[in-house]
């Protein structure tokens, strides 16, 4: 399969420019915001691969696809130069905490990735249209599934990263060195994903209001972070 | 005679022609039979709804008159008004596309590479070498273009859109609940379709239970009175409508609030009754998937315009293989040719460079090796002109006539059969 050896392809290039970077610097490539722009792409596309090794869908490309773009164009014009960084550690508290929030951040992409599909396939499907959507996107149970699986283990994933970072601000750096907005950002995203797969556990949210609901969840917690990156400074500035 | 195909098929003769004309694969031998008792002939039997075709290689003449014979019998009036006669190459490159579906009434259909396979099967005893190879060679072809093109891609008929819609919904069908409302052969056929695809619990209301109790035996399901399947609407995954009542059966009053109660759990409703069962408002609540027959057709349409545009890409995988197979076909009449030719020469170089050297017997070993070497590059010197014509001719799939010529200019007699592997000895 042609898709699947080009997405492997990619998720093993960028892992390998991942590598060298962590050769080059001497650290994960989890600090500053190219990095970890980066590394959050990698991610985002990793786990588009499994989607697609899993269910041979190669439909959830067409939106993982232009979001690993995105994410690295931002970090390419934010730049891979040396970060000064303020803080007085970047130990294992630091790494856990990004990494877990990172991932947890990448599967809601995966979610907001299946909500997109899901929406356009229910739209071609509602309006009785048999076109290329119809014809190549997956089955909307299926994408369903994909959201209903991102939600449930993001959440989890980035209460991981948020319990994380508590430990690292209490242990290594200091609740006044972290900036409100900061607190408020990770809360934030924490609390919006954590009510998605609560409501999606129960069953109260499936279908076309869960695709909705983790587009809006998506667009609130990139919006958010992007503010965040936007208007703070120093060791406050986000990452 | 060559290869030699004479037959009909849905483009050349209406159905009650084919219908007449078709055998089943079960008497497909005995006819076989016959007509290599009456002509002599090495032969395949196609027979589907769509096409009757007598596949021929090396027959006499007298075969495809034969045929006519016996067909027009069948017929209860003369072949020749429907029938057509392929030779040669053409044979193989109408086989090919026909094991590929390219000449099939629905464009894509799988059914025929295996219809193909079946003849081939059942002429194992009546077929030659050429036979063979050429229907190995034309379910190969069908395989690549079913493997590496979207040919077969798609729903072609309304019962597979009706699969088709339901999968583009749910995905996996296993386990599904279906309800079916009132009868028809077309539902039935696509209900028959979504059972073989996994779904499981199929519920069957009729005005007539009994009626309804006839179809849920054919599905394997369960016939319910005509009122309970209103609250199945909240259950259920599929319904498939087929009531021959004149006007809209299924309506917001009846399904509306058991459809609300669903909690979001998509339903697809196949309407293939006309005048349509169900009110067009029902398909407009929310997770409601709507579909009557102009829709099932509109995605049977959408998928041929697909299968068209994949024609180039099987045209090329078809003419790969035919330039395959005819490589060998027309090489092999120019292998044999050749080889008969060398095979004479030396018999003649021998016995008389044999003769000559008993009277030349005062030479030594020395000039009796020089003589000996003087006939064979005299002989290859003859043989290179003759050889390499039957090689290009070979080359551009026109060696037969050349062999054939040579074979009489050169007195080599028969051209010789070669043993190859039929179906069952592969």
């Amino acid at each position: 399969m042609p898709a699947l050896a080009a997405a492997f392809t990619a998720v093993v290039l960028h892992f390998a420019a991942l590598l060298a970077y962590a050769r080059n610097t001497g650290a994960l490539p989890l600090s500053g915001m190219a990095p970890a722009l980066s590394s959050l792409g990698f991610l985002v596309g990793l786990l588009a691969f499994l989607v697609l090794w899993l269910t041979r869908e190669r439909a959830i490309a067409l939106v993982a696809a232009p979001l690993v773009v995105l994410l690295l164009v931002a970090a390419l014009s934010t730049g891979f130069g040396s970060t000064p960084s303020q803080a007085p550690t970047r130990g294992a508290w630091f790494v856990l905490h990004v990494g877990a929030s990172l991932l947890g951040l990448a599967l809601i992409a995966v979610a907001f990735a299946a909500s997109a599909l899901y929406l356009l396939q229910h739209r071609e499907l509602k309006a009785r249209r048999f076109g290329a959507i119809f014809q190549v996107f997956p089955p909307l149970e299926q994408l369903d599934r994909i959201n209903h699986i991102a939600l449930v283990l993001g959440f989890p994933t980035l209460t991981l990263g948020v319990v994380l970072g508590a430990g690292y601000v209490g242990l290594e750096v200091g609740m006044e060195r972290i900036g409100p907005a900061h607190l408020g950002v990770g809360l934030g995203a924490w609390a919006v994903l954590g009510a998605m797969a609560g409501l999606r556990l129960t069953g109260l949210l499936r279908g076309r209001r869960a695709a909705m609901g983790s587009i809006a969840g998506f667009a609130l917690i990139a919006a958010s972070y992007t503010m965040l990156v936007l208007l703070q400074h120093g060791f406050r500035r986000f990452l | 005679m060559g290869l030699t195909l004479v037959g009909l098929n849905h483009r050349t003769a209406p159905v009650e022609i084919r219908e007449r004309l078709y055998w089943p694969v079960a008497e497909v031998p005995g006819v076989l039979q016959k007509l290599a008792g009456a002509s002599g002939a090495r032969a395949v039997l196609l027979s589907t709804c769509n096409r009757t075709e007598f596949y021929l290689s090396e027959s006499p003449a007298q075969a495809l008159e034969v045929i006519s014979r016996q067909a027009s019998a069948r017929l209860g009036q003369p072949l020749d008004p429907y029938s057509y006669v392929l030779q040669e190459r053409q044979v193989a490159e109408h086989l090919f596309r026909v094991a590929a579906g390219m000449d099939s009434l629905v464009l894509g259909e799988s059914q025929v590479q295996g219809q193909v396979r079946e003849a081939w099967e059942a002429a194992q005893s009546s077929a030659d070498p050429v036979l063979h190879r050429l229907f190995q060679s034309a379910l190969r072809a069908g395989g690549r273009v079913r493997a590496e093109t979207a040919l077969g891609a798609g729903a072609a008929s309304v019962p597979s859109a009706s699969v088709e819609l339901a999968h583009k919904i749910f995905g996996d069908l296993s386990g599904r609940k279906a309800l079916v409302l009132g009868s028809g052969e077309m539902a039935e056929l696509a209900m028959g379709l979504l059972v073989s695809e996994g779904v499981r619990t199929v519920m069957v209301a009729h005005r007539h239970l009994e009626h309804a109790a006839q179809i849920a035996e054919k599905l394997g399901g369960r016939a319910v009175e005509y009122d309970e399947a209103w609250p199945m609407f909240g259950e259920v995954d599929v319904v498939v409508t087929s009531t021959a009542a004149p006007h809209a059966i299924v309506t917001m009053p009846h399904v509306g609030e058991v459809v609300a109660r669903r909690g979001g759990r998509p339903l697809c409703i196949l309407d293939i009754a006309v005048p349509r069962d169900v009110d067009p408002v029902v398909g407009r609540l929310d997770n409601v998937f709507l579909y009557d027959i102009d829709d099932l057709q509109g995605v049977v349409a959408a998928t041929i315009g697909i299968r068209r545009r994949e024609m180039p890409a099987a045209e090329r995988i078809v003419q790969q293989e035919l330039r395959h197979f005819w490589d060998w076909y027309g090489g092999r009449g120019a292998v044999d040719a050749i080889r008969q030719l060398r095979d004479h020469a030396e018999g003649l170089r021998a016995a008389e460079l044999e003769r000559a050297l008993r009277r030349l017997a005062h030479l030594g070993p020395a000039d009796r090796e020089r003589v000996e070497y003087l006939t064979r590059a005299l002989m290859n010197k003859f043989l290179h002109g003759p050889t390499r014509a039957l090689r290009t001719a070979a080359g551009n799939g026109d060696d037969r006539e050349l062999a054939e010529a040579v074979r009489r200019l050169f007195d080599l007699g028969e051209a010789p059969t070669h043993p190859e592997a039929g179906p069952h000895q592969q």
